[in-house]
């Protein structure tokens, strides 16, 4: 009788150690377990927000928890980031978004009280087709060819979209000794319009003149590396203009502290969202290619990003805001 | 035009759609005829809660509102002397007395049938005019657009109040207003005081809804007016003449009509003027042309109740020609709609036209739609109207404030637009008291960031004075906007001193 009772008292002790290790286990990959929150920085409608919104379906399916996209714009996704920067570190929300809202808003505003250092990203997932853009009939196509007809017309005239844009600008201009007019535009189509009405030499674009082919030219990639859209086009660092490279992938992000695990599974989610059809049908509509980085690549990128911006700035003799 | 119009019929006349915009008239019409609330308090509170239906639908229930609220105005007008909104002030002059002598539905049928047939007309113009505006105006870059803006902001301050020189300063602060925010070149925060919420400037709705309704509201709770207590007037002659519209009537109001018809249509065109100038203008110009002079508002008079019913109608419709074709905002609602536009993510302008080609359709054929619903709904719905118009302030006024929080809550990113919707709630107070017309105000802060970043362009652009002369239309609009400056001031002192003049005599 005594043997039996032991036995059935180990038998009990064991199924609940058992039962501890187990649940300790599934702690760790458990979440999500209620609905989870993306923050998309920018207005309802606009590109992030659609991509984002397509993505937030992809992910409930992979993660098995609805996925609320909740719109807090402002600042240049200023106000998302930075109320998002003390959320909490349960990974109840993420954010979504271009990283430049990361990577220079921070260098340039000094009112901004984030820096890349507040968010550990999960990933990477599309990519905004930075470029050098032209009108088409223009008697140049290339940079060489912008700078020969800066130097005999005594100076060109630049829609600048943002002040990343300016920014870049001023670096090309100062090493090549050439005069430059700013055009300051609102957003992408403010751009365009100046560009199809010819009355601008040169822009800088995020990718929209893919919606309008035959009319405005591609001269240059503002990326580190070759852009998806345009594998012909040589990046402004291949050009010799070192230093002014500004990579824009959307990237997904976390507060910082956020537990590893968590970030593992936002990681997993992301790589199959990335290969997924729905996801492939936006990026075509949009014409902007899924481009996936892991978690590991994404920080790297972020870091390298940060501080070759931060090098730019010095370069330009930039005065903070 | 016609074939394009029948193509985006199906989604125009899609049930979903067809119910907003029968929510949207009825809605106008009940605002409208509830004295001390007005089409641009119900707008402005309406916007932020369009933010869920589709573009059309969204678009289609606020112009609803609009036309409905217009036309409903007339039924406290002529049955208790108190007009629904400013701009049906004639039609109480001259269907008021029509009531007392027991033609109340006469007068009230007749209104209606003027305001739906001064509806259609300003509709069809604005169909047909607004696309080759938009077409001419793509053409227009950023030297003519700052020439075209200063234009405007000098014809609107002008005409929007008695004194041009409060009226630029209350467009010129508007402008200072919209400053606020992160500078478009550099990112630099301008006149933040260090909050994150003010990095994009003020949230147009908030700010709408708290110089338009909320300051309304405050108002009407000072003023507590008193409805005229008068007997049952709709029960008013037992002749059958007396209640319907004669052919006679009509023979007498179809002259009336036409004409109203077309000066609200230039009216509503023209920017800065407004549904009450349309109205004005008619009213005076069938009293001057029918001989009789003041008899028009002692014993009423028909043709009075037409012709203004059917001009300040006429206004709405073609206020959106500017809006749609350029992207500039002629009046209150138009300024508004850009609001309702930029929540579903379109940006009024030539590019409309390109962009969101079947969206403006679709709004054309719901507008077209909204005119036959308003003749409907007013025509069933008199005897309900009538009997709604008496219901007390004090249940309406709660219910319209609480509406206008929601609504700053929802657009204003939370608690802080309502903070900014009471502080322009007590801006908008003080400036009707002071007669500084809000209205420009409100058309300045709204084409203030439009104006500085043409400015800029311009000033990029054009690099030396020669260069100017490449830009002709520019030249002339610029010189029109100094001219207009002039003249008006000069006019206005003319009218100072002619009533100056009158009240010694």
């Amino acid at each position: 009788m005594k043997h039996v009772f032991k036995g059935f008292a180990a038998a009990v002790a064991m199924t609940a150690a058992g039962a501890i290790a187990a649940s300790a286990a599934m702690a760790d990959t458990s979440w999500p377990t209620k609905p989870i929150t993306m923050l998309i920085g920018y207005k309802a409608g606009g590109g992030t927000d659609t991509k984002g919104r397509v993505l937030s379906k992809i992910l409930a399916r992979e993660l098995g928890q609805q996925v609320n996209v909740i719109n807090r714009p402002g600042g240049g996704q200023a106000v998302a980031l930075e109320s998002f920067k003390s959320s909490g570190t349960d990974g109840d929300t993420f954010f979504f978004g271009a990283v430049t809202g990361i990577t220079l808003n921070p260098q340039i505003n000094s009112a901004l009280k984030f820096t890349n250092q507040d968010y550990v990203y999960a990933g990477a997932l599309t990519e905004f087709q930075v470029s050098m853009v032209a009108p088409q009939d223009r008697p140049y196509d290339d940079m060489a060819g912008l700078v020969k007809f800066a130097k005999e017309k005594g100076g060109i005239k630049y829609a600048s979209l943002s002040p990343g844009a300016k920014i870049i600008m001023q670096a090309i201009a100062k090493q090549e000794g050439i005069n430059v007019d700013y055009i300051p535009t609102k957003g992408g189509r403010g751009m365009v319009q100046m560009v199809l009405s010819n009355q601008v030499d040169f822009a800088y674009s995020g990718g929209i003149q893919s919606r309008y082919p035959g009319k405005i030219k591609t001269l240059a990639a503002v990326s580190s590396k070759r852009l998806g859209n345009y594998p012909d086009t040589p990046t402004l660092d291949e050009l010799g203009y070192k230093g002014v490279a500004m990579d824009a992938p959307t990237v997904v992000a976390f507060p910082k502290g956020t537990d590893a695990a968590i970030i593992a599974k936002m990681e997993a989610a992301l790589k199959a969202a990335s290969m997924d059809p729905a996801m492939k049908k936006i990026s075509d509509a949009i014409k902007m290619p899924i481009v996936y980085l892991n978690a590991k690549d994404a920080s790297a990128l972020v870091t390298s990003s940060t501080a070759a911006i931060a090098d730019m700035l010095v370069a330009v003799d930039y005065k903070k805001q | 035009m016609l074939d394009e119009l029948y193509s985006v019929a199906g989604s125009a006349f899609a049930v979903g759609n067809l119910a907003w915009i029968l929510f949207g008239v009825t809605l106008g019409y009940l605002v409208g005829a509830l004295p001390g609330l007005g089409k641009g308090t119900a707008t402005a509170v309406a916007i932020p809660l369009t933010f869920y239906l589709e573009p059309l639908s969204a678009i289609a229930f606020l112009v609803g509102i609009s036309k409905g609220s217009t036309a409903g105005s007339a039924v406290s007008a002529i049955l208790l002397n108190t007009p629904g909104e400013p701009s049906s002030t004639p039609t109480a002059m001259a269907g008021y007395p029509l009531a007392r002598a027991g033609k109340a539905q006469k007068a009230l049928k007749m209104g209606l049938f003027a305001s739906v047939l001064g509806d259609l007309f300003s509709t069809v113009v604005l169909i047909l005019v607004a696309q080759e505006l938009a077409e001419y105006a793509l053409g227009i870059g950023p030297v003519e657009l700052t020439a075209i803006l200063a234009f405007s902001m000098v014809f609107i301050a002008g005409l929007s109040g008695r004194s041009m020189i409060k009226g630029l300063i209350a467009g010129l602060f508007g402008i200072l207003i919209s400053c606020m925010g992160l500078e478009i070149e550099t990112g630099s925060p301008r006149l933040t005081f260090g909050l994150i919420e003010l990095y994009d400037g003020l949230p147009l709705i908030p700010v709408a809804i708290g110089m338009l309704a909320l300051s309304e509201m405050m108002i009407q709770i000072g003023q507590r007016q008193r409805l005229a207590d008068e007997a049952d007037l709709l029960k008013g002659s037992s002749k059958r003449e007396d209640q319907i519209v004669t052919l006679a009537d009509w023979k007498n109001c179809i002259r009336p009509i036409v004409r109203g018809s077309l000066i609200g249509t230039v009216v509503g065109i023209l920017p800065g003027l407004g549904a009450s100038v349309g109205s004005f203008l008619s009213y005076g110009a069938e009293r001057r042309a029918s001989g009789r002079g003041a008899d028009f508002e002692e014993s009423g008079a028909i043709e009075g109740v037409a012709a203004a019913e059917s001009a300040d109608n006429a206004v709405v419709p073609a206020s959106l020609v500017p809006l749609f074709a350029i992207g500039i905002p002629g009046s209150v609602i138009a300024a508004i709609l850009i609001g309702a536009f930029t929540i579903q993510g379109i940006t009024p302008g030539p590019l409309l036209f390109l962009e969101n080609k079947d969206l403006i359709l679709g709004v054309y054929v719901s507008m077209l739609a909204a005119s036959v619903m308003l003749l409907f709904i007013g025509y069933f719905g008199q005897n309900m109207f009538a009997r709604i118009v008496r219901i007390s302030p004090a249940l309406i006024m709660p219910i319209v404030v609480f509406l206008c929080c929601i609504g700053a809550y929802l657009q204003g990113g939370g608690t802080f637009g309502i903070g900014v919707m009471i502080v322009f709630g007590i801006i908008g107070f003080f400036s009707k008291k002071y007669d500084f017309s809000f209205v420009t105000f409100l058309i300045g802060f709204v084409i203030g960031p439009s104006f500085e970043l043409s400015l800029r362009q311009s000033l990029g652009l054009v690099t030396d004075l020669p260069e100017l002369l490449d830009h002709p239309v520019a030249i002339v609009f610029a010189v029109l906007a100094v001219v207009g400056v002039w003249r008006l001031t000069v006019l206005q002192r003319k009218q100072m001193a002619e009533m100056a003049k009158a009240e010694t005599n």
